[in-house]
């Protein structure tokens, strides 16, 4: 076997390629501990970037989802509180308007109960919310109800004492509303005063609103409704049983005409106000949906947090520990480097 | 019979060969620190009288190492300029955490989307989905020019490739004529010869070559091990550039002798940096391009818009993103190419040029009968909820960018990010271990053949001594003479 030679230069450079190499670890190594992540996040993972762009793809959305549905929460709120407000107030003019029944000197009193109401369920129902009318539906851009006691009147209120007069033949001001009998007053209130509150007339005359509800995507595969619509058939039903105590002469009308109108109005307000009940419920369960959404959302949204840690991160103790071994092999290489140097035949001879 | 006389020669003749052989070690112990030296060793032979005479200069040499450290230099070159090619690309998608790559602003663009159709009634937040859709379009041209200029680049270093090898191939003839005349003259040519090999390792870092020598020092290139690039005289290496070098069209070819090096049956082999900038140019970056050029025809896809009439009759047409071949869709599932180069946002969706984005939440960016929201009503999400849906919804994508055909636009978008990922750590992987391979092969035959400065001053050592003896033979057998004449005087 032949003597394993070496040249001079080869004994002094034996080093230098360790020594770079070294140290370009130790400034990864450095990166690491500083910023707890891979000092090249591409390099280190390969085809798993896939895995960690997708991650964060989910994440961005997930987060989105999750403010969005804060502010959903809070609309949905608002809607609830102006729906029980309806609900309270509807309750409390069944209350004045039974009451009213028992003595007839009660009727300019629940005309103007009615009418405040009234007044109430138009705001009410023109409640918005961050730009958008909450009850017009998908048409957030206009308020849901015309107003009916604007002054002159609109449309709605225009539209039913024009029915009034075309029923009866004198408007409902007259003092001959006296002459109105019961049996007249149901036809009415059964035919031309109910189609009324049906479309295409209500559509045209009292409501601006959309019967198509907003819809939020509250999870990644929930798409619900969150809103009430005007036209649902409780809000009708309030308006109605509001308008025919405002405007069907009930200060005037004959005992037997303000029972049969009395009835109607007991009737309508208390099918609307079980309509709002179940408005209001399904708000709720709306409400309910969402939070746990939210609940869900965050949960996810640790999970992923982990999965990009996990993936990006790196021991911290590890990047450490790695960094001083580094440190001292360098010191080595630079002191028997300097050795090296030092070793020459030339100090012998 | 021996004389005086004879001892005077002998003495005379070591004194010369030893000064000789002093100038070969002053010559090694000079380029001690030269990586391309090989060490110079002088033969010595014995004269009919017993004298001792120089006898040529060799060097020391081993072929089979200097063979191994000429391929290392060639594939350390090529994954270096592989590796360089592809960091260039790797900085259109960077650091995850920054969400600069295609696949994070399509992130963005879809939460942005989510915010719109969650207050559709809101402006502001409409401006953020044209922000977003800016920012996207920004992106994949960005991406594009930055695939562009990789290219191009390529090109250009093929070219400078191709030149720096023509001038080599020059030198090296020169010095391989040197060689050969010098060798029949029977002159020291070894200084030549450690220039001709620093020549070949030049010639190995452009392109995979294999040597072989004839008669008289001379030698013959192959370039792979089939094309000839030196034969008594260097091949003519041609090469014009390819700009204007359309998307996804491959370039010129690099040609030896006429014959282009692609299509010869050297394939990728032709190795060393104008093969990897070769592969770069008409593979790698051709399909990185594509990437990207799906993904922007997979958001034209995405936004477009159908024809809402009862009976619909007319074309789907491009809504937010257009491009310069609309308004018609691109057919699905083929790549266009250059189109992540075209993309932008329709000038009909952003504000600051007179359009407006509530187009996007209803419709009718190409005419009344793509409007779905008819009533113009503010609170209609509900196209705004298909275009995210459909952002994460599958479709079929062109096989020809070397990714699985069928995913949504936002998996595309990070699959691509990490073909390109995998890609580039291979390539930095490969180009390490070469480096340290072609280090060590150095290390080893520089070891075998390079200048040991502790052996040479030994070796001095020895002459100063040698010649220290002669001279005293001279000077002894001169007293020798002076006491015969004096006896005979």
């Amino acid at each position: 076997m032949p003597t394993p030679t070496i040249s001079s230069l080869g004994l002094t450079n034996a080093l230098q390629t360790t020594l770079r190499t070294s140290q370009l670890q130790l400034r990864d190594a450095e990166l690491e501990v500083a910023t707890g992540r891979h000092a090249d996040v591409g390099l280190e993972l390969s085809y798993l970037v896939d895995k960690t762009l997708n991650f964060r793809q989910t994440r961005s959305t997930l987060s989105v989802m999750q403010v969005n549905n804060e502010s959903l929460m809070s609309r949905l709120e608002a809607t609830q509180s102006a729906i029980t407000q309806v609900s309270d107030n509807a309750q409390r003019f069944l209350g004045s308007l039974l009451s009213a029944m028992q003595a007839d000197d009660q009727r300019a009193t629940i005309v103007m109960a009615a009418e405040s109401e009234m007044g109430a369920l138009t705001s009410l129902l023109s409640t918005s919310f961050d730009g958008a009318y909450l009850f017009s539906g998908v048409a957030t851009q206009s308020p849901a109800m015309d107003d009916y006691l604007a002054d002159p009147p609109g449309t709605s209120r225009t539209a039913v004492q024009t029915a009034f007069v075309t029923e009866f033949g004198f408007p409902a001001t007259d003092p001959s509303v006296a002459t109105i009998t019961g049996a007249q007053m149901q036809t009415f209130l059964d035919g031309a005063f109910d189609t009324l509150f049906q479309d295409p007339s209500w559509a045209t005359n009292f409501s601006s609103a959309s019967d198509d509800l907003l819809k939020n995507r509250i999870s990644p595969n929930e798409v619900i409704e969150t809103s009430a619509s005007a036209n649902e058939q409780a809000f009708r039903s309030l308006t109605q049983a509001y308008a025919a105590v405002i405007d069907l002469g009930a200060k005037n009308l004959s005992g037997e005409a303000f029972q049969v109108l009395a009835d109607k109005v007991i009737e309508l307000t208390t099918n609307g106000n079980s309509g709002v009940a179940a408005i209001g419920g399904r708000l709720g369960l709306a409400e309910q949906r969402v939070s746990s959404a939210q609940d869900r959302l965050s949960i996810q949204t640790n999970v992923i947090e982990e999965s990009i840690v996990e993936l990006e991160g790196v021991d911290a103790y590890e990047a450490a520990t790695r960094m001083n071994n580094l440190l001292t092999q360098i010191e080595v290489s630079y002191a028997t480097t300097a050795r090296i140097q030092g070793l020459t035949i030339l100090n012998y001879l | 019979m021996s004389s005086l006389t004879t001892v005077l020669n002998i003495a005379t003749s070591s004194l010369s060969t030893t000064s000789t052989d002093s100038s070969v070690v002053a010559r090694n112990i000079a380029r001690a620190g030269d990586t391309n030296a090989s060490a110079k060793v002088m033969g010595r032979y014995t004269t009919f009288d017993g004298g001792v005479r120089p006898a040529g200069i060799n060097r020391l040499a081993d072929a089979a190492l200097f063979e191994s450290a000429i391929g290392a230099s060639t594939s350390s070159s090529a994954s270096q300029a592989r590796l360089d090619a592809l960091n260039q690309l790797y900085a259109t998608v960077s650091d995850p955490e920054l969400e600069l790559s295609p696949s994070g602003k399509l992130a963005a663009l879809n939460s942005a989307l989510q915010d719109y159709a969650s207050a559709p009634q809101n402006p502001a937040t409409g401006q953020a989905v044209v922000t977003a859709a800016s920012e996207m379009v920004m992106t994949l041209n960005s991406a594009t020019d930055v695939t562009r200029q990789v290219r191009w680049g390529a090109d250009q270093g093929i070219a400078d490739a191709v030149d720096s090898l023509n001038r080599l191939l020059g030198d090296f003839d020169e010095t391989n004529e040197a060689i050969m005349r010098g060798m029949v003259l029977g002159r020291d040519v070894t200084d030549l010869l450690d220039q001709r090999d620093t020549q070949l390792r030049a010639i190995s870092e452009l392109i995979d070559i294999r040597t072989i020598e004839r008669d008289n020092g001379d030698m013959v290139i192959f370039a792979g091990d089939s094309l000839t690039l030196y034969e008594s005289g260097p091949r003519d290496v041609t090469f014009t550039l390819s700009t204007p070098l359309a998307d996804g069209a491959i370039g010129n070819d690099v040609s030896i002798d006429g014959i282009p090096v692609s299509t010869s049956g050297l394939g990728n082999g032709v190795g060393g940096q104008i093969g990897a900038l070769l592969s770069i140019r008409d593979e790698t970056s051709i399909t990185y391009q594509r990437q990207l050029d799906e993904i922007a025809r997979g958001l034209i896809e995405v936004f477009a818009e159908t024809d809402q009439s009862a009976v619909p009759t007319l074309p789907d047409q491009v809504g937010l993103f257009i491009y310069s071949g609309g308004p018609a869709v691109p057919p699905s599932g083929t790549v266009v190419d250059g189109l992540a180069g075209q993309i932008s946002v329709n000038p009909a969706a952003d504000p600051s040029q007179g359009g407006s984005i509530a187009l996007l939440r209803d419709g009718g960016f190409s005419g009344a009968s793509y409007i779905e929201n008819t009533a113009a009503n503010e609170g209609f999400s509900d196209r705004l909820l298909s275009y995210a849906e459909a952002l994460s919804a599958d479709r079929s994508f062109d096989s020809s960018a070397d990714i699985e055909s069928t995913v949504s636009v936002l998996a595309y978008a990070s699959a691509s990010a990490a073909w390109l990922a995998e890609e580039r750590t291979v390539a930095s992987v490969a180009a390490e271990s070469a480096e340290i391979q072609r280090d060590r092969t150095n290390e080893a035959w520089h070891n075998a053949v390079g200048v040991n400065i502790d052996k040479e001053m030994t070796t001095l050592l020895d002459l100063e001594r040698s010649y220290q003896a002669s001279s005293r033979l001279i000077s002894t057998v001169d007293a020798m003479f002076n006491a015969l004449l004096q006896a005979t005087g």
